[in-house]
């Protein structure tokens, strides 16, 4: 689970984890102490990040010699019922401005998400299987499942820790294994045997995550900073995953949000293929 | 001795906890060092309407083999030394009106440097040194839904890899075969775009006007695809296109873990064929090529299953003038015939390795009303596979693809390895080995295999 655990919500791609409101966490605090670890989760899952959002980002990958490379995007977000879409635009830099990433994150468990992948050189709108959801996004140690999230209901969830406190915010430490049924193809979908996460519990906002990787003997880590309240919204404007191997750093990005509306008009034109294709405006 | 053995057990078991102490101490104090805020200076970007991005490439080119006395190389030695510079710049007026004009320059000293390798005119004026405009349009998104392009531009339908079934729209640069770089593959044509989205489903009409054919290596450079006919002495002349303007239309949608589209074209072929052979009384007789004007209609669809993307592409095109064999070939004095081909392609792609993307296509061509004067069978059946691995975070991309030539008329072999040092820097290393066997048309390109190595400055303002 960890930081990369979206589950059903919408993805406001990486940050829809990250945000959370605070009425509903006030009331909901208030019997944190009651909560089960799947409750916690999925009050986690539940919380509202408001109904669109058009957001500007920084993701900074580093390798293990430190050498940076910068990408800047721009994502639009938008609920449709209980489904979501959401459409990522690379700006920068320059052989990879114009690249767009399209999903559809249906509520119905039984049915994939539909992605859709723009490379300006190849000038076609590429679908993506299902699957590619393990692999990295565009470099960075995110994966497509981080951003696009998984079931919550494939997982059982366990306290490791009741009542940890981070930079003085008390929170939870969930565990999350992959039930026996949903084994595969949990697995499948994240690459991942196990996640952790930290839950603060003011506010359901997840601080802390770990996952460890199937192959390679890799573990994540993430971590939120510059929790902030954007239009009643918790948000996380500062998010890292260092990614290790055997214990060593190999990589690591950061995701940085600029800037963050919510529930500002997006026209449903945004979310088709052939938005992808017209570019930035 | 139980005593000696309880007391070492005793030692062992304290010296065991200390360790899996000070182990979970080293843990939890490497954990929490991985939970530390990385310390970097995130940077931030501004809006702005304009933005320029290029890159600036510079490549070396080493053909392996001796290609025949036909063309200009004849040696294996160093045969390229491009530079090129690439711009483009996008902006809008408003936030319905945009643009884009955008354009590359080559220039390769390489005829310069050998010049025992006598290059002809056209090689050095059409070839190693040019200028193209790429993109050059205007959109426009109008409120009532409907979306305007106008200008030079790219339009890459279909999803055939191999063959061109609906994807007709844009001419190729054939410069030099399977060596272009993917964005250089297709080049922009000037067409007017108006798409209009009814329901699900997506419609794109499309008018080009003087959307010219194929660009083909010039005289004398190891792609020339008419060597051997001016070897033989005939004049070759290229005929004033008579209909200028082509049509297509498409309609897209997508479906559950799918896509479909189906498209129509009135056309011209965007290969030369002869349109008649000259021969009456002149010293030279000469050949005329024109582009054949042709219609298509078929439709491309795709799904997911898991692991596994299939795509299919199937379409009928009327009129194509197909190649007569060599022992017919100066019978046709009045043009190459015109038949109907059936094209069917069927694909496969597998995903379910880590960051690696297998794919194999298969192209068949039926060709109706077939006669023994044709080069080509009345089938022909072509297969291309090809591998995509990633690593290093994506700085790393190694590409390989097999494409098996219908007929037994020979494959082509491409290895790309292309590493990406900086935002700013890739470097490259290209393999591409041909074989054909001498019954095909590409037999004088058998032995052009070549080694390139590339470094590419991307940039932008």
């Amino acid at each position: 689970m960890g930081f990369t655990v979206i589950f059903r919500c919408r993805p406001a791609i990486f940050f829809s984890l990250w945000v959370s409101l605070f009425g509903a966490v006030f009331a909901t605090s208030i019997n944190a102490r009651e909560l089960s670890a799947y409750d916690v989760m999925m009050k986690y899952d539940n919380r509202y990040n408001g109904d669109s959002s058009v957001g500007q980002y920084t993701m900074v990958l580093i390798d293990r010699r430190e050498r940076q490379r910068v990408r800047n995007l721009r994502i639009y977000s938008k609920d449709f019922g209980e489904d979501n879409k959401a459409l990522s635009l690379f700006e920068t830099p320059a052989d990879i401005r114009g690249t767009a990433y399209l999903n559809f994150d249906w509520e119905n468990q039984n049915r994939d998400d539909d992605s859709w992948l723009y490379l300006p050189a190849l000038q076609r709108v590429k679908r993506i299987a299902s699957s590619d959801t393990a692999d990295s996004f565009l470099g960075s140690d995110f994966t497509y499942a981080d951003i696009n999230g998984y079931e919550l209901d494939w997982y059982n969830y366990s306290f490791v820790n009741e009542s940890e406190f981070l930079d003085d915010f008390e929170v939870w430490v969930v565990e999350a294994t992959p039930k026996a049924e949903f084994k595969d193809k949990a697995e499948n979908a994240t690459g991942y045997s196990k996640m952790r996460s930290w839950i603060r519990k003011d506010n359901f906002v997840q601080v802390r995550g770990q996952v460890w990787e199937l192959k390679g003997n890799k573990i994540k880590y993430f971590n939120s900073t510059e929790i902030e309240l954007i239009d009643d919204i918790w948000t996380t404007k500062r998010l890292q995953v260092i990614t290790t191997r055997n214990g060593r750093q190999e990589h690591a990005s950061v995701l940085q949000i600029n800037s963050i509306d919510y529930n500002v008009e997006v026209d449903d034109s945004s979310f088709t293929t052939e938005y992808m294709q017209r570019g930035l405006d | 001795m139980f005593k000696k053995i309880r007391t070492k057990s005793l030692n062992h078991l304290i010296q065991c906890c200390l360790s899996t102490l000070l182990l979970t101490t080293a843990h939890c104090a490497a954990q929490d060092e991985f939970f530390s805020t990385i310390n970097i200076d995130v940077p931030k970007t501004k809006s702005s309407n304009y933005s320029v991005i290029g890159w600036i490439t510079q490549s070396a080119s080493y053909g392996l083999e001796q290609p025949s006395h036909l063309f200009s190389r004849t040696d294996s030695e160093l045969n390229g030394l491009q530079s090129s510079l690439f711009i483009q710049a996008d902006g809008k007026f408003s936030d319905e009106l945009k643009f884009r004009v955008s354009g590359k320059y080559y220039h390769d000293p390489i005829y310069q440097i050998k010049s025992d390798a006598p290059h002809s005119i056209e090689e050095r004026n059409q070839l190693r040194n040019r200028l193209e405009i790429r993109d050059f349009y205007f959109d426009y998104q109008a409120e009532n839904g409907l979306y305007f392009k106008v200008g030079n531009q790219i339009l890459a339908w279909g999803l055939s890899e191999y063959i061109r079934v609906t994807d007709q729209i844009n001419v190729e640069d054939q410069f030099a075969i399977a060596q272009q770089d993917l964005e250089d593959l297709r080049l922009p044509a000037p067409a007017a775009l108006m798409s209009y989205r009814l329901k699900d489903w997506l419609i794109d009409t499309v008018v080009t006007y003087d959307a010219d054919r194929n660009q083909i290596a010039p005289e004398g450079d190891e792609f020339d695809q008419f060597a051997q006919l001016r070897n033989i002495g005939f004049a070759l002349n290229r005929q004033e296109t008579k209909n200028r303007s082509e049509g297509f239309i498409r309609l897209s949608t997508q479906l559950s873990s799918g896509d479909l589209q189906i498209v129509a074209g009135e056309f011209n072929d965007n290969n030369l064929s002869v349109e008649d052979i000259d021969m009456r009384g002149l010293a030279q007789p000469s050949l005329n090529f024109n582009q054949n004007r042709m219609r298509m209609i078929g439709a491309a669809a795709n799904w997911v299953e898991g692991a596994w993307l299939f795509y299919g592409e199937l379409g009928t095109h009327y009129g194509v003038t197909v190649r007569p064999n060599a022992e017919s070939f100066f019978n046709q004095l009045n043009g190459w015939d015109q038949k109907d081909q059936t094209l069917v392609v069927a694909g496969v792609e597998y995903n379910g390795f880590s960051n690696l993307l297998l794919s194999l296509e298969i192209d068949s061509i039926h060709t109706k009303n077939h006669n023994s004067f044709m080069q080509a069978p009345s089938d022909q059946i072509s297969l291309g596979t090809r591998f995509n691995w990633t690593d290093l975070n994506q700085r790393l991309r190694i590409t390989g693809v097999w494409n098996k030539l219908a007929n037994n008329w020979g494959s082509v072999s491409r290895l790309s390895i292309d590493y990406n040092w900086s935002d700013n820097l890739d470097l490259g290393f290209l393999f591409v080995g041909y074989s054909a066997s001498q019954n095909s048309v590409f037999y004088e390109f058998r032995n052009n295999d070549v080694v390139q190595l590339q470094m590419r400055y991307n940039f932008q303002i």
